[in-house]
């Protein structure tokens, strides 16, 4: 699976201090979303 | 950032790295589903690839952490343009299979294609940033 070139999935997901972020927030900017595997 | 961990172990994760970018909390990890990061295999976890990058690691004086938490989900990055347009989306093979910021960086900058995925996982600090 690539999505390369298509629409970036849309999500409504809290930070870590509960604040809501979706993609639409960030239009107009580049957005990096970098997936961890885990955190320990 | 996005994690699968649950949000007071992101919080603590924040405190100890210092981040100053949001770390996105994803529990069902519907995202990653969505961008095709699954459960890694046995010898994507422990194949040679990440063997030679936490060698690499110790070499550099780094010290490696038991690792605790689900090791088989995958990672990955994606780069989405201002129009909301995927332009680099990579999913890790395993631990060691990351693309470098840099060249992240450089496509942002200059259309550069980002480099393919060296033997080294990015430490941290260094994982993801709003550009």
């Amino acid at each position: 699976m690539n999505l390369k070139n298509k629409l970036a999935v849309d999500f409504e997901l809290p930070d870590s201090d509960g604040k809501l972020h979706r993609p639409a927030d960030y239009r107009g900017s580049w957005l990096l979303l970098v997936f961890h595997r885990h955190l320990g | 950032m996005v994690t699968f961990e649950a949000g007071f172990l992101a919080r603590a994760y924040v405190e100890e790295t210092g981040l100053t970018w949001p770390v996105l909390v994803g529990e069902s990890r519907e995202l990653y589903r969505a961008y095709g990061m699954l459960a890694a295999g046995f010898w994507d976890i422990w194949g040679p690839a990440t063997w030679i990058a936490y060698f690499r690691e110790i070499v550099h004086g780094r010290r490696l952490k038991k690792s605790s938490g689900d090791i088989h989900q995958r990672g990955g990055d994606v780069l989405i343009d201002p129009q909301g347009i995927v332009r680099f989306h990579h999913v890790g093979s395993g631990p060691a299979n990351r693309p470098p910021v840099d060249s992240l960086l450089r496509y942002v900058e200059e259309g550069a294609t980002p480099a393919p995925m060296p033997l080294v996982e990015r430490g941290k600090g260094e994982t993801g940033r709003r550009v």
